[in-house]
C-alpha cells in the first residue's frame, strides 16, 4: 500500500522497483570502481600481491594471495571502513616487503619503497573516498595531496640517508640511533602543544533551554567511519 | 549544476534575483550553539602514529635501521602534517536567490567561505529537505585560499515552506591528519507555491454585504451589470428615465441594474489526513484550490479568513486587501499535517465568523471531527459548500478496501447533504474553474432545500 498518510512529503517512497534500485546500485558501483585513484589503487594492489606469491614459487599461493589481497581492497574500497584500509595499507607493506627482499638484499632503500608505496596506495584510497556522495573534488586538492606526497618521500628519503650516511661514519655503526629517538620526542611535543590547551578547558555548555523552533543539530547522513579520516 | 567558482573575490554582485523574487542579502552564519567547531585528531593520525612509533621501537629494540625505513613515511606524514597547520576555522556567508518561488522552479544558494590561513582540504556538504532537491552535487571538496563561492542549484519539489537546513564544513590539512567540523544552520526559508489556478469565476454567495465589489445581487439598484427595461412608474427618480428608449417608444422608460456586491468568505482547509502518493496527495489540491479562491475573491472585494482544522484550529479572521492575501498564502504554505497532536478529536470552531460568511469547505471528508465541524458551522447558519479532493486509488490498494472507502464515503455526503451542505467532488485532474461551474448550477437546489 502506497498511501501516505501524514508524511513523506516529497519522498520517493515506492517510486521504482528493487530492480531499479539494484541496477542504480550496480551502476554507482560501475562508476565507483572506474574512478582513477581506484584503479590505480587496485593495479598497486594486484600487482604487489602477483608479485609476493610469486615468490614462493607456487601458483597456488600467487592466487591464494591476489585473492586475499584483493577481497581486502574491494571491502575496503566498498566499505570506506578505515579499519579495513589500513589492515590493505598493512598487507600492502608486508608483500612490498617480501618483494623487497627477494629481489636484493633488503637494504634499508628496499624498506623505504615499501613504506612510501604503502603509503601512496593509503592515500589513493583516502582520495577516492572523498568522491562519496556524488562530491565534486577540486582539481587543486590532487595538486596539495600530490605535493604533500612529494614533501613525503623527500623527507624519508632524507631522514633514512642520513640514518644510513650516519650509521656507516658512526662510531660502532650506531650513531643512526639519534634519527628514531629524536623524531619520536619531536612528534610528542608537537602533538602535546597542539593538544594539550584544549584538554585542560572545559567545554561551555549551552545553558539556554531550548526554544519552540530553535533548531536542533543535524543528525548524522549516513556517517560511515571514514567520514572521520 | 552546482559549481565551485575560483578562489579570489567574486567576479560581480551576487547573481541579480528574478523579477517576481525577493533575494534577500548574504547572512553570515555565526554564532548560535550548533555552529560551534570542534577540531580533533583523525583516526589517521592514530594509525600513522602507532605505525610509525611501532616501527621506530622496532628500530631501536632491533638495533637496525630497516624497520624505522618503513615507518619513516608514515611519522614523516605526521610532523609534515603539523607544519601544514591544524584545525583553521572557515567564516561561511549564505544567500539564497528566491524566497518565493512556484513548485518544479529552480533556484540558487549561494555560499561564500573565507579562511585567514589557506586550508588545503575543505569540504562542503549541504543538507536539504525531501522537499528541495539539489539539481547537482551538494558536496564540494576543494582548497581554499582565500575566499571561495560555491553555487548549489536547488529545485523546489512540493509547495510549502522549505529551505536549505545545514551546512557541514570540515577542514582537514593535505595529510587528512586534524580535523574542524562545524554545523551551520541555514535560515532561509523560501515558500514554495503549488501552480497557481487562475478563476474568473466566483462562489455564488449567499448573504452579500453592502459594499461594491463584483457579485451580481438578486435585487435590483445601481450597479453595472443591466437587469431590466420597463416603463417609467410613479416614485421612480427622474434620472432613471433613459432618454432614447423612451424617445423611440414615445413613452418614459427605465432601465434596472443590479447592484455590485460583496460578501464575507471563510475558507476552511482541512490538514488532519492527506491522502496520495509524491505531489497528487489531497492536501496539495486543497492548497491549491483555497489559494486560487482566496486569491479571486480578495480581488473582487470579497473579505476572505481562513479557518485551517488539522488536528487543532488555525484562524485567520476575514480581512480585505493585497497583505491579507499574503498573509493567506503563507498560512496555506505553512500546512501541514501533524502527526505529533492527538488522535482525530472534536474542536471548538471559532464562533466569530461573520453572521453572513460563506463557509467554503476544501476537505476529503474522512475525518469525523471536520465533518462534524460543518455540521455545526451549517447549524450556526452559515452557507456550507464542500469541494471535496478525490485522488485516484494506487494500483496495489484491492477492490474490497476501495468499496469500503467508497461506502464510507458516500455516508459521510449523504449525512451531510441532509444537513443542507452541498458537496462537490472534484477530480484533482481537473479545472477548478470547472467545479466551480457545478458549484453554481447545484447551489440554487441545495439553499431551497435548506
Amino acid at each position: 500500500m502506497t498511501h501516505v498518510v501524514g508524511g513523506a512529503p516529497g519522498s520517493d517512497a515506492g517510486a521504482g522497483g528493487r530492480w531499479e534500485n539494484l541496477q542504480r546500485r550496480w551502476q554507482g558501483r560501475a562508476r565507483r570502481w572506474a574512478e582513477p585513484e581506484v584503479v590505480a589503487a587496485s593495479i598497486m594492489m594486484a600487482a604487489v600481491a602477483v608479485a609476493g606469491g610469486a615468490v614462493s614459487g607456487s601458483a597456488v599461493v600467487v592466487v591464494l594471495l591476489s585473492v586475499v589481497a584483493l577481497s581486502l581492497h574491494l571491502a575496503a574500497v566498498e566499505s570506506g571502513d578505515l579499519n579495513l584500509i589500513w589492515a590493505a595499507t598493512g598487507l600492502f607493506v608486508g608483500f612490498a616487503v617480501v618483494v623487497g627482499s627477494d629481489l636484493g638484499d633488503l637494504s634499508p632503500v628496499g624498506w623505504t619503497v615499501a613504506g612510501l608505496s604503502a603509503l601512496a596506495y593509503n592515500e589513493l584510497v583516502r582520495l577516492s573516498h572523498a568522491r562519496r556522495r556524488q562530491a565534486e573534488i577540486d582539481d587543486g586538492v590532487y595538486g596539495h595531496v600530490g605535493a604533500g606526497f612529494a614533501l613525503v618521500v623527500a623527507v624519508t628519503v632524507a631522514a633514512v640517508v642520513l640514518a644510513q650516511t650516519s650509521a656507516s661514519t658512526g662510531s660502532g655503526g650506531r650513531a643512526w640511533w639519534w634519527m628514531p629517538l629524536i623524531s619520536v620526542v619531536l612528534l610528542v611535543t608537537a602533538v602535546v602543544l597542539a593538544v594539550l590547551p584544549g584538554w585542560g578547558a572545559t567545554k561551555p555548555r549551552p545553558q539556554a533551554p531550548w526554544q519552540p523552533g530553535e533548531r536542533l543539530p543535524p543528525p548524522p547522513l549516513r556517517r560511515s567511519r571514514s567520514d572521520r579520516m | 549544476m552546482s559549481r565551485p567558482d575560483n578562489d579570489g573575490p567574486p567576479p560581480g554582485p551576487m547573481p541579480p534575483p528574478r523579477a517576481d523574487t525577493i533575494a534577500p542579502a548574504m547572512e553570515e552564519q555565526a554564532g548560535g550553539r550548533s555552529s560551534r567547531p570542534t577540531g580533533h585528531l583523525t583516526h589517521r593520525f592514530w594509525y600513522c602514529a602507532v605505525f610509525g612509533f611501532g616501527c621506530a621501537a622496532i628500530s631501536l629494540a632491533g638495533r637496525s635501521l630497516e624497520p624505522l625505513a618503513v615507518g619513516a613515511p608514515f611519522l614523516a606524514v605526521l610532523l609534515l602534517s603539523f607544519i601544514d597547520g591544524w584545525w583553521e576555522p572557515v567564516r561561511l556567508r549564505s544567500s539564497i536567490s528566491a524566497l518565493r518561488v512556484v513548485e518544479g522552479d529552480e533556484l540558487q544558494l549561494n555560499l561564500e567561505l573565507s579562511v585567514d590561513h589557506p586550508v588545503r582540504w575543505v569540504e562542503v556538504e549541504v543538507q536539504f529537505p525531501a522537499t528541495l532537491a539539489p539539481l547537482g552535487p551538494s558536496r564540494f571538496v576543494a582548497s581554499i585560499r582565500q575566499t571561495r563561492h560555491f553555487t548549489v542549484d536547488l529545485q523546489a519539489l512540493r509547495w510549502g515552506s522549505v529551505g536549505p537546513e545545514w551546512v557541514i564544513i570540515t577542514t582537514r590539512d593535505r595529510f587528512g591528519i586534524s580535523e574542524l567540523v562545524s554545523r551551520h544552520p541555514l535560515d532561509h526559508p523560501v515558500r514554495v507555491h503549488p501552480p497557481s489556478e487562475r478563476l474568473a469565476r466566483l462562489v455564488s454567495l449567499h448573504q452579500q454585504r453592502p459594499v461594491t465589489g463584483e457579485h451580481r445581487s438578486r435585487r435590483l439598484g445601481h450597479g453595472s451589470e443591466l437587469a431590466e427595461v420597463r416603463p417609467y412608474r410613479y416614485g421612480d427618480p427622474i434620472r432613471m428615465i433613459h432618454p432614447r428608449l423612451s424617445g423611440r417608444r414615445q413613452t418614459p422608460m427605465v432601465v434596472e441594474r443590479h447592484p455590485d456586491e460583496s460578501s464575507d468568505v471563510v475558507l476552511l482547509i482541512d490538514s488532519a489526513q492527506d491522502l496520495g502518493v509524491d505531489l497528487d496527495t489531497t492536501l496539495r489540491w486543497t492548497v491549491m484550490a483555497a489559494t486560487a479562491l482566496s486569491e479571486r475573491h480578495l480581488r473582487a472585494q470579497d473579505r476572505v479568513g481562513l479557518i485551517d482544522v488539522g488536528r487543532g484550529v488555525r484562524w485567520l479572521p476575514p480581512r480585505l486587501g493585497r497583505r491579507h492575501l499574503h498573509t493567506i498564502v503563507d498560512a496555506l504554505l505553512a500546512t501541514e499535517v501533524n502527526p505529533r497532536r492527538g488522535a482525530d478529536r472534536n474542536f471548538a470552531v471559532p464562533t466569530n465568523l461573520p453572521r453572513s460568511a460563506t463557509v467554503v469547505a476544501i476537505t476529503p471528508l474522512l475525518a469525523e471531527s471536520v465533518l462534524n465541524a460543518l455540521v455545526e458551522l451549517r447549524g450556526r447558519g452559515h452557507e456550507v459548500l464542500v469541494i471535496k479532493p478525490t485522488i485516484a486509488f494506487p494500483a496495489d490498494i484491492d477492490l474490497l478496501a476501495r468499496r469500503v472507502f467508497r461506502v464510507g464515503n458516500e455516508l459521510n455526503e449523504r449525512w451531510l447533504g441532509e444537513r443542507g451542505i452541498l458537496v462537490i467532488p472534484w477530480s484533482t485532474g481537473n479545472s477548478l474553474e470547472h467545479l466551480l461551474q457545478r458549484v453554481l448550477v447545484n447551489l440554487g437546489r441545495v439553499r431551497v432545500r435548506a
